[in-house]
């Protein structure tokens, strides 16, 4: 798992304040979720292609993370249309596909790749360390932001064990199927999983004793206001502005 | 709580949250649907840290999720999928962990309520998942249920039976958690 593909880069928007980054994210995402017109997703996909562009991501990388999501997407395609108690319909040979789950499909498809590569663009260009110390500055409860730091740290130490024991469980032979042995043999790696992990929890926990931890990360990065954080957020807010504008018609 | 019990069950949080991500990639094939181990780790983390540690371990596993860490099934990430189809059964987590650990505090640990409160915390993950599929996808009840919980009853029955098991094993270990 590369968590981080994105976070080092020297476009623009990576030097961009990772504060304003995450309340434009926010606040773009959350005007996105809650539009349905066509006339404002649209331009909101495009927008957020362009803030990809402009944050220089890896095509491949970003294309592979879109792949993942369309394959939900995929479901709502195949299920929506098929389902959707709607007025008109099309008929398609025996299938009466509903031309409101269509629309419906489309707006979620629009949304969702909008979102995500808008997530890309503005949350993914910051490690996640640089993420829980901006979060810390905007005022998030600091236990929060230890543990989401906390968590991000293990969740690849537990990666790492999951896939060992996998490995492990392989190199004997075994291969899943829907039966006794391979239910037993996920339960002795499920509690494997979770032995070492409460192991691993007890270990630290005596590390940041003898340490003297006091509720406290610090951190030596720090946010200097730059011509580029004026730039981004004028920009940011035009992008919002014309979105809200769009959905009501304006 | 003393500090350095914070300091614990802050680690344990952590751990926990981490877990959960994990069994998002854990596909156990059981039946038609392949069930993932997720919502075993969030009854698991309300039974082991309680209700007020419990929370703060799985807000951060959607935390984490919503920043576009890949810990939701998948693979995935994304404030997206909050907004999407399925975000209700990520939000219905939260309740649901908060119900397993304050029964699991106020009984004491009794198996009987603790069995009891796994089951109601999965119905409630239903209860917030199921309408919020029902309204984004514009599904009839009858359909919203048969694509969104029957298939996955029998796996959450497992799930239950297999967390209760692990807790019975783990608890004597980690003692001093949740009490």
């Amino acid at each position: 798992m590369d968590a981080e593909p994105f976070a080092s880069g020297r476009s623009w928007v990576h030097r961009v304040d990772a504060r304003l980054r995450i309340i434009a994210a926010l606040v773009y995402s959350v005007i996105l979720a809650v539009s349905n017109e066509f006339a404002t997703l649209m331009p909101g996909l495009i927008i957020s292609v362009l803030l990809t562009l402009m944050a220089r991501l890896d095509a491949i990388a970003v294309s592979k993370r879109l792949l993942t999501i369309l394959g939900f997407i995929a479901l709502i395609w195949v299920m929506l249309p098929l389902t959707y108690n709607g007025d008109s319909y099309i008929q398609l040979g025996p299938l009466a596909i509903s031309a409101e789950g269509v629309g419906l499909s489309a707006r979620i498809s629009l949304k969702t790749m909008a979102i995500s590569m808008s997530f890309m663009a503005l949350i993914a260009t910051m490690s996640t360390a640089t993420l829980g110390h901006a979060l810390s500055r905007l005022g998030v409860s600091q236990r929060l932001v230890i543990l989401l730091l906390m968590t991000y740290r293990y969740l690849f130490v537990l990666e790492n064990e999951y896939h060992r024991l996998r490995r492990a469980a392989r190199v004997r032979g075994f291969k899943p199927g829907t039966d006794l042995h391979t239910y037993r043999t996920y339960a002795y790696l499920v509690g494997m999983l979770f032995i070492r992990a409460a192991q691993r929890a007890e270990r630290v926990y005596q590390a940041m004793r003898c340490r003297g931890f006091k509720g406290r990360f610090f951190t030596i990065a720090d946010f200097p206001a730059s011509p580029n954080n004026f730039m981004f957020s004028l920009l940011m807010a035009i992008f919002a502005a014309g979105l809200i504008l769009m959905e009501f018609n304006w | 709580m003393s500090d350095t019990q914070q300091v614990k069950m802050m680690v344990y949080a952590a751990l926990m949250a981490a877990l959960t991500a994990a069994g998002a990639y854990i596909a156990v094939p059981i039946g038609p649907v392949p069930i993932v181990l997720q919502n075993m780790f969030v009854l698991l983390t309300g039974l082991l840290l309680g209700s007020r540690w419990g929370l703060a371990g799985v807000g951060v596993y959607l935390l984490a999720g919503a920043f576009g860490l890949p810990v939701f099934a998948g693979g995935t990430g994304g404030i997206g999928r909050f907004f999407g189809p399925t975000g209700g059964y990520l939000l219905g987590y939260l309740p649901a962990v908060y119900m397993v650990g304050i029964v699991s505090e106020k009984t004491n640990r009794n198996a009987f309520f603790e069995v009891s409160a796994m089951i109601g915390a999965t119905l409630l993950v239903y209860l917030i998942g199921v309408p919020w599929l029902k309204i984004a996808a514009n599904l009839s009840w009858a359909k919203a249920m048969g694509l969104g919980m029957y298939p996955f009853l029998l796996g959450d029955a497992i799930k239950i039976a297999a967390a209760f098991a692990i807790i019975k094993a783990v608890r004597p270990v980690l003692g001093g958690l949740n009490s």
